[in-house]
Formats: C-alpha cells, structure tokens, sequence
C-alpha cells in the first residue's frame, strides 16, 4: 500500500511542478502589470492601474487591439464555415484522397510560422494585400482552419451515421439532415472550433508582424514594437488583459466540448 | 387483403429482381431474386456477412445496386433517393434523435412531408397509442430504456403510414424476454396495419417465430425462400439444415437407391432416409436428423440403427439432450422428453439411436464442410 501512495504521491508533485512551470511565465505578467514604476520590475515596487488607464486610453492601443478583434472574429466566421463543411466531406463523404486532403488541411500546424510568414509576405506584398483586413482574415483563416476540422471533426466521428440515414429515410433531404440533426448534436463543437478559431487569430505573432502595415497592425505587432522600444509595464497590462480574457474564452469553450461528450444512457 | 381490424392502409408487393452488389472483389449480394406479398411478413435470415443487410440498405436507397431491380407497388425504386422511397426503416440501435424529445422524433417524418400542427399531432397521439407509450411524449431518448426507444423508432416508422417496412435487426440489443415480448408486440403491430414487413435477423427462432416467410441467405446468394415450417422440415441443403434449429449432419455413404429414398452406411450402422433430390448408389452424402426425432434404446445385438456409447445427459427443463458417441469418434445428440424412460439412461451405457426414414434427410453432392 505505501509504495503505491508514495509513488502516486510523487507522480503528482511532478505533475504539478510541469503545471508551475508552463503556468510561471504567465502568472508572473499579472503582478508586474501592477506597478507603478515606469519599467517592468518583478516583484513590482507598489500598486498601481497606472498601466492599465495607458491601455485603455492610448489610441493606438485602442485601434491596434479593436482591429485584431475585427480580424478575428471574420477569421472566425470564414474557418468555422469552411472548417465545418470539410469536417463533413472528410468524415461522411467519399473523397478519393481523403487523407492527402486532411494533411493538407493539417498543414499550417506543423510547418514553421516563420516560414509561412515570409511565404505569404512574398505573396501579399506584390497583390497590395499586406495591411489590409482582407490579407490578415485569408491567412489567419488558412491558419485557424486546422483547429476547427480537428474538434469539429472529432465530434462528427462520434455521431451515429445512422441518425442521418434515418433522417434521410424519414424523407428529409441532406441539407435537412444536416440542419436538423448533425448540426445541432455537433453545435458545442463548432463553438469550441469557433473559440479556438479566434484565439488562433489574435494570439497570432509571426504572420502578422510581416504583414502588418503602419496603418493596420495587430495589437500582437504592436506589442512587439513597444518592447523594441520602450519596455513598459503597459506590455504587462495589455497580456494581463488578454490572457483573462483568453482564459474566459477557453472555459466557454471547453464547456461546450464536455457537453458535446455523448451522454451515457 | 383482409387483415381485420383497423386496417389504416394495405401494405404494397416488393418485388428483388437479380439484384447483386460487390464491394471490389467481393460480392455482397448474388443475383437475388424475391418477391414479397403485399401485407407479408418476410425475414431475411443469416450469418453475418450474408449479404441480408446489404440487401436491406439497397431497398432503403444507403446502398445502389450493381445489377437488377427493386421494385415496391408498380414503382421501380432502383434509382430513386432514399427520402424520396417513401418506405420506413426501424435501426438496429434505433437511431433515435437524441436531441428531441419522443414526440419531436415521431413528428420528425410528418414535418418531412409538410403535415400540418393538428393532423401530425394526432398522428403523434395515435401512433404512441399503438406502442404503448402514451405518457412518454415528452421525454427525450435517453431517458428511456432499451425497449421503450425501441418502440419509439416503431412509432416514428409507422407515423406516416408507410407501405413498407424494413427492419435491421431491430430486437438485436435486447434482453431475451423482452425480445420474445417485443416479437409478439411487433408482429400484432404488423397485422394491424397491414404493412409489408421485411425483417432482417440473424436469429432463426426470431425469424420461424414471426415471419410468414422466410428468405435464408448465405454468401450473398438466397439459399432457400418458403415457410417456416418448410425450413424447418425440408431444408433445401446442408447449410439451411445446420443454420434452422438443431440439427444432426452425420457422414456416411449411400448403399442402395431407389428414387430419393436410400439406406446409408453411417458411422454405427446402417440408416434410412429421403433426398430432396435423386440419389446413386456409392456416392458420398450426409444425413440431416433433428435431435428430437432420434429414438434412443438401450443396445440388443441385432437392433436395427446406430450402435454407440451414451457419454452425457443435459437436462433442459422439459427436455433432456443425450450425447451419444457413435465408434467413429461422432457426436450424435438426441433430444428426449424429461420424464421420459430415455432420459433415464445412465451415461456409459451401450445404446441403440434410430428413426422413422422419413424424418432423415440425405444430402448428397454437397461438398462436405472444411
């Protein structure tokens, strides 16, 4: 008995010493976003929303951080419908080269971003498509895609092909079926597909600091020249922000995927 | 045709003409032929990968055939959409809408069909009356047991009167008693509307219990078409005498011939017995007895019949099976009444098995089993 919980015991310190160290790096922004000082100190002098007013009331910030979310909520509407539309042609129909076709899809998880960046830059620049919403919507799409196929996908793997054949056999047409059975059992995945989508697109860093123009830039470039230039906590304040409100999101999405989990009966 | 009461509306002829489907190399279903009666009760039986359930998607419209026809009525289904067939399909796992409720799923195929508030409601209303689920409405399926969403993918089958009706296995995930109470259940239904019922199972009893006919098929080919009775009686070959209840095939050489009628050296002895087909003298053949037409005596030197060694008796309930040993090594099982003297015999005891010639029947010219 004692081996056993002595061995238990020190699987889960390891586990949560890994947890610590992935969690450390985040947790650490929160309080240096609150000090008063006008450079990023650990542990911070004193308290003080001082960076926090910088944010929220800069322009630039402003204009930065509500054209990412423009950005990402188009990425998002284009890769959950795409995204869907292939889950279902890849899991229900039958494509002849169905796997080559999820490779594909799968790509832009493996290949390197920076490589993908200077791709699209090459791309983009001469078709006037760098700075514009509509360059940074098709490859963040391109890139988000991936995330939507894998849930979305999974979620119709786990549906009963025969509750569409029944549908079918009941005399309801594909797009019937589609509408009134599939889509609403998968419905907690496409919403998780649709937050992982968004959170692809604003977190996204190394496209988009190559795409970027003076007048269009995303919140997460703009960072990137505020800590080439000046390093001040308001860095620390906006990833506090972010990383909330990211958190938020991830808890909407995972409850959406537990209550897509078939139910036992 | 007449079924009696409340008939709602008659079922229609379905007619299989040579239809075969392959999947590459392998042939699913083999130029079968079969015509169902409008208002008939028909069960495809066999072993998985028969092709019966093959056969089944193919009338739904899930499957296309290769080759042949599928007509329903006067209507050449073959090339038409499966919502468009107008013939309802009860699921092995039910395939019930796990997001509505019982009545959302029941209403689901009069939706389909553009039926109005009142007339689906009352549909809804009786449909759930002829299941028995009256008060269930308003459940969803994962708040029912196994038997009840059974009976609500019957009731949202025959919601919208279909003429036609194809089951895959549909008592498959039952427990036996509520099987053999869902069996007399779905054969009551099945008269009272006078739907045509075709009923795939690889259950023998379920199939001779329900069907007026039954269709046995075997690697894709139909085997043997006819009435239960007749397959239990007069299987066509060795594979529907093994397949159809409890069977004895035991090797042996035909010794005389005389039209279908033959005597048969076995192992233990000579034996009688009638072919469905001619016989010659010399040729190789296996005869089929059922257990409970073997009559057990104890041995007498000159009795006719196999001689052998009484090994085991398993007691039933009301019937108890002897294994006999004949010399060659073969098992023969009779199957005897409890209380009767045969039951009695004590294992290790010399015994004589025999019967009446006309229950045996011989086969010859079938390749013997590998």
């Amino acid at each position: 008995m004692t081996s056993r919980s002595i061995g238990e015991w020190a699987f889960r310190a390891a586990c949560l010493l890994v947890l610590v160290f992935l969690m450390l790096p985040t947790l650490i922004i929160a309080p240096m976003s609150l000090s008063p000082d006008n450079y990023l100190h650990f542990p911070p002098p004193g308290l003080s929303l001082r960076w926090y007013r910088a944010f929220l009331f800069a322009p630039d910030w402003i204009d930065a951080t509500l054209f990412s979310l423009q950005v990402a909520a188009l990425t998002m509407v284009a890769s959950v419908l795409i995204g869907t539309a292939g889950s279902v042609a890849l899991v229900r129909g039958r494509l002849p080269g169905r796997q080559a076709i999820e490779a594909l899809l799968l790509a832009p998880l493996i290949i390197p971003p920076i490589i993908v960046a200077i791709a699209v830059y090459l791309q983009f620049a001469p078709l006037g498509l760098t700075g514009t919403i509509t360059g940074f919507v098709l490859i963040h799409t391109a890139l988000a895609v991936p995330y939507v196929v894998l849930v979305v996908s999974a979620a119709l793997q786990r549906l009963p092909p025969s509750l569409e054949l029944a549908g079918l056999n009941l005399g309801a047409s594909r797009l019937t079926c589609f509408r009134r059975i599939v889509l609403p059992l998968i419905a907690p995945a496409v919403l998780a597909g649709a937050v992982f989508a968004f959170l692809a697109s604003f977190d996204e860093t190394v496209v988009s600091f190559f795409i970027s123009g003076t007048e269009h830039k995303t919140v997460t470039r703009k960072m990137f020249e505020d800590i080439e230039f000046n390093l001040s906590p308001v860095i620390a304040a906006a990833s506090t922000l972010f990383v909330v409100a990211t958190i938020a999101l991830m808890v909407v999405a995972n409850a959406s995927r537990m209550a897509s989990k078939p139910q036992k009966n | 045709m007449n079924r009696g009461i409340a008939t709602r509306n008659s079922g229609l002829s379905v007619h299989i003409d040579g239809v075969s489907r392959r999947y590459g190399r392998v042939t699913a279903v083999a130029d079968v032929s079969l015509q169902v009666a409008a208002g008939e009760f028909l069960s495809l039986l066999g072993p998985s990968g028969s092709g019966k359930t093959t056969l089944l998607m193919m009338l739904a419209g899930f499957e296309q055939p290769d080759e042949g026809r599928l007509l329903v009525g006067d209507r050449d289904l073959t090339h038409v959409a499966p919502n468009k067939r107008g013939i309802a399909m009860v699921f092995q796992r039910y395939a019930l809408f796990p997001h509505m409720t019982v009545a959302e799923n029941i209403a689901f195929p009069l939706r389909t069909r553009g039926i109005g508030r009142a007339e689906r409601d009352e549909k809804i209303r009786n449909a759930l009356a002829m299941v028995k689920l009256d008060e269930y409405a308003a459940r969803k399926p994962a708040e029912l047991s196994g038997g009840q969403q059974q009976r609500v993918a019957l009731a949202r089958a025959i919601v919208f009167d279909p003429p036609v009706i194809l089951m895959d296995e549909p008592l498959g995930a039952l427990d036996k008693k509520l099987r053999q109470h869902m069996q007399v259940e779905l054969k009551q239904l099945q008269r009272r509307l006078g739907a045509t019922v075709i009923y795939v199972t690889h259950d023998q009893e379920e199939a001779l219990t329900m069907s007026d006919r039954v269709a046995v098929m075997n690697h894709g080919r139909l085997v043997q078409l006819g009435f239960p009775r007749e397959l239990y009686d007069r299987p066509a070959d060795p594979f529907v005498a093994d397949f159809i209840g409890d069977m004895n095939l035991l090797p042996g050489t035909i010794t005389a011939a005389s039209g279908s009628a033959c005597t048969i050296q076995l192992d233990g002895g000579l034996a009688f017995g009638i072919a469905p087909h001619p016989l010659v003298a010399g040729a190789a053949a296996r005869v089929a007895i059922r257990p409970e037409h073997v009559v057990l005596s104890p041995a007498r030197a000159g009795a006719p019949g196999l001689q052998g060694r009484l090994t085991q008796t398993v007691f039933n309930g009301g019937t108890t099976v002897i294994l006999v040993e004949l010399p060659g090594g073969t098992m023969l099982h009779a199957s005897v009444g409890t209380r009767s003297e045969q039951a009695a015999l004590q294992p290790g005891a010399p015994v004589v098995a025999s019967w009446a010639p006309d229950q045996a029947i011989v086969f010859s010219g079938f390749a013997p089993p590998a």
